[in-house]
């Protein structure tokens, strides 16, 4: 089973303004050793948390590790693996411990707490010196940015999207939804012919922040405005669906849409960009992700790299971003795999332009926003993902789910 | 009965002087030559028990991050942190969730382990089948038996458990074992104690073996019914063992972590989250490590709480 999780950690970015008509230059830019930049030859080992559950995303690793020490054959790169749930507590004891890997995948919600140790290191000049930066959009790299320091550096985004099971659909007479409206008319013929309407993702604690996010930011609700009229009619809607019995019984007891799509009995799933590979190679039946009104921004997520605060050679784990993370040909990894890639040159490539549904979630990607990077972001994502928990497993209606969320987090936000 | 001390042999215990003078036995000096000897003991206790809780007792007093937890001298919040987790609502909605499946799983251990333990008792053709099911459940670790239980109780029709419910038309749609809070309650109380049978089921096998058989022979002649002879034979020579495998349950249930994180991760919302799991969800996904020390300091005097019973227990069936 494909687990989303890699895909489900909220960006560092403030928001997507992907620019698929910019085609920049092409062309590696290597940093050179400094003189306070340690050595550029040995040992550099990354800490990554790709594992099966990452799907397309995994075989990065070996592909990074066999492409830098080609080019490098200096260098013996070591990838070692650091469960997702434990990276923030290892890097962090890590750095207590006066020692810690040369690279670290990240996800947001640690980044400020790692500062906070010391176990990341500032990486704006690097950045700024960085010939190829002007490819990525400006508003996404701003997220890794934390007062005023930059820290962390993203090449790929991963959303949410709806897919849809084109069989089924045909099968009861309905056409591909383009908004709300539709889509309720065809889960009520879905559900009538037996099918199950809908699957999301609603596990308990902060990971069904992600699948959330999606619906109320597309009707208007944002972070900064939680108590928005908006976002509680967004969950009256969800409601409805659950009483309705429209999604999966399922969907509250973990990360289940993807899983319960392939069987080819649910007429829609929310999941993530990250299924595309699976999906390609595993669904027997027609299938789509729909250009949904009411679903087309969501909440940017993807992994970010950054340079350990006791590294001893930063130059040479600068070099590694760069040349594998944040280059031409990594971004194209990161779209063969199903990701959105950033960088503007990558976007305009057939591998992204010729995949109608890629092209969906980068359309998506482009009006999506990221979680906000403050020092409660961990929290703020549990309070909207325990909302989204207790409401589609009905524990809670969705005037509680929605007082929840505007009583909770505008304070955290403040803090 | 008092078997007099010149018919008894072996040593005189410090007991058997209490009961004959009716005061304690006046303490030996032990040679200091033979303390040294439990110096290994003693280290091990102090590095892996005592050192632990005191950094726990002393976490649950300040206010520590996850960016903050190897700094020294973080600030000092005294019992902040206990009214904190006194006020929460998870923690006192969790007080008696944690009893109800406490009692829940107790009980189910020792009925289910007493009925399986009087099964194997028993001589028959076949005998080592049931009895290498029990050893097999009791070997798995809860992570893999978590993980297997989690796809049998799947809320869809694609859990083994509702797939077999609906094919036998004992419900009309898939019953939410993971994902209605009481109902999920209810299926970790179950699976924990599934796990805990085996357990159960091997002590009182032994307990049952130690029964002496002319009870059983007495209780024939004197025409007692099968029932009878469980009511007054079986239930009373068990009993003391029963007596301290309740206490003991009592304990590693309270404890039970492994199956709430496989199987419901204490939710929805918190709805199957016992006191010890909330003291993870504070320190390891609040990331908040003085509000979760704080709740692992009053687990900790709670297990001590069922623990006293059974070293009193344990004293008792010593010094008998």
């Amino acid at each position: 089973m494909l687990r989303p999780r890699t895909a489900r950690a909220a960006t560092l970015a403030a928001a997507v303004s992907l620019s698929l008509a910019l085609t920049g230059c092409g062309g590696g830019g290597t940093t050179q050793a400094g003189a306070d930049g340690g050595a550029m030859t040995g040992e550099l080992v990354v800490w990554h948390y790709y594992d099966e559950g990452s799907g397309g995303l995994q075989p990065f690793v070996k592909t990074w590790e066999e492409r830098f020490e080609k080019a490098n054959p200096e260098v013996d790169v070591k990838f070692e693996y650091v469960p997702y749930d434990q990276m923030a507590s290892k890097v962090i004891s890590a750095a207590a411990a006066g020692k810690t890997a040369d690279v670290i995948m990240t996800a947001a919600p640690w980044v400020p707490e790692m500062v906070k140790a010391g176990a990341v290191q500032q990486i704006g000049d690097k950045w700024d010196a960085f010939p190829e930066k002007g490819l990525f959009p400006e508003k996404v790299e701003e997220g890794g940015i934390l007062q005023g320091k930059r820290y962390a550096v993203q090449s790929f985004a991963n959303i949410e999207g709806v897919y849809y099971n084109k069989t089924i659909l045909d099968k009861i007479g309905a056409s591909v939804p383009t908004n709300l409206d539709e889509l309720e008319a065809a889960m009520a013929k879905a559900a009538a012919a037996g099918y199950t309407p809908f699957t999301t993702a609603a596990p308990t604690g902060a990971g069904g922040e992600f699948s959330a996010v999606p619906w109320l930011v597309s009707a208007g609700w944002s972070y900064t405005d939680a108590d928005a009229a908006s976002g509680k009619q967004t969950l009256e809607r969800i409601q409805t669906w659950r009483d309705r019995k429209w999604l999966s019984p399922n969907d509250a007891s973990g990360f289940n849409a993807g899983k319960n799509f392939t069987t080819g009995r649910y007429a829609f799933a929310q999941e993530g960009n990250w299924m595309l590979g699976a999906f390609k190679k595993d669904l027997k039946f027609e299938w789509g992700v729909a250009p949904l009104a009411g679903h087309d921004k969501a909440l940017i997520g993807g992994e970010s790299l950054t340079i350990g605060g006791k590294t001893e050679k930063p130059a040479l784990a600068w070099k590694f971003i760069q040349d594998t993370f944040l280059s031409a040909q990594g971004g194209i990894d990161a779209a063969e795999a199903g990701s959105v890639p950033l960088r503007s040159d990558v976007a305009s490539q057939d591998v992204v332009t010729k995949d109608v549904n890629l092209t969906a979630f980068t359309k998506i990607a482009a009006a999506s926003i990221a979680a906000p990077t403050v020092p409660n972001t961990g929290k703020v994502s549990d309070v909207i993902g325990g909302a989204w928990n207790e409401l589609i497993a009905g524990r809670i209606d969705a005037d509680a789910a929605a007082d929840r969320i505007a009583k909770q987090v505008p304070p955290l936000l403040a803090d | 009965m008092t078997v007099p001390l010149a018919e008894r042999s072996g040593p005189l215990a410090a007991g058997d002087a209490r009961r004959v003078t009716g005061r304690p036995a006046a303490r030996r000096r032990v040679p200091s030559g033979r303390l040294l000897f439990a110096l290994p003991a003693f280290a091990f206790l102090i590095v892996f028990f005592v050192y632990p809780l005191g950094l726990l007792i002393d976490t649950s007093v300040r206010e520590v991050s996850l960016g903050s937890a190897a700094n020294p001298g973080n600030p000092v919040v005294g019992a902040e942190n206990y009214r904190t987790v006194l006020a929460e609502a998870a923690f006192r909605e969790a007080v008696p969730r944690t009893l109800i499946f406490l009692v829940g799983s107790v009980a189910l251990q020792l009925v289910l382990g007493l009925c399986v333990a009087l099964v194997l008792n028993e001589r028959f053709r076949g005998i080592a089948v049931p009895r290498f099911l029990i050893y097999f459940v009791w070997l798995l670790p809860p992570v893999v038996s978590g993980a297997v239980w989690k796809y049998a109780l799947d809320g869809t029709e694609q859990g083994a458990v509702n797939d077999a419910l609906l094919a036998l038309g004992l419900v009309d749609s898939p019953v939410l074992f993971l994902t209605r809070p009481g109902v999920a309650l209810a299926a970790i109380t179950m699976v924990t104690a599934w796990a805990g049978v085996p357990f159960v089921a091997i002590v009182l096998t032994a307990a049952l073996k130690d029964v002496p058989g002319e009870l059983y022979e007495a209780a024939r002649v004197d025409g007692c019914s099968p029932w009878h002879r469980f009511r007054w034979v079986t239930l009373p020579s068990i009993a003391p063992t029963l007596s301290i495998l309740g206490t003991l349950l009592l304990i590693y249930s309270f404890k039970a972590f492994d199956y709430i994180f496989v199987l419901t991760q204490g939710g929805p919302g918190t709805s199957t989250s016992t006191v010890p799991y909330l003291a993870y969800l504070y320190s390891f996904a609040q990331f908040d490590f003085g509000l979760g020390s704080a709740v692992g300091v009053v687990s900790v005097l709670t297990a001590l709480v069922f623990a006293v019973p059974y070293l009193l227990q344990v004293r008792k069936e010593e010094q008998s």
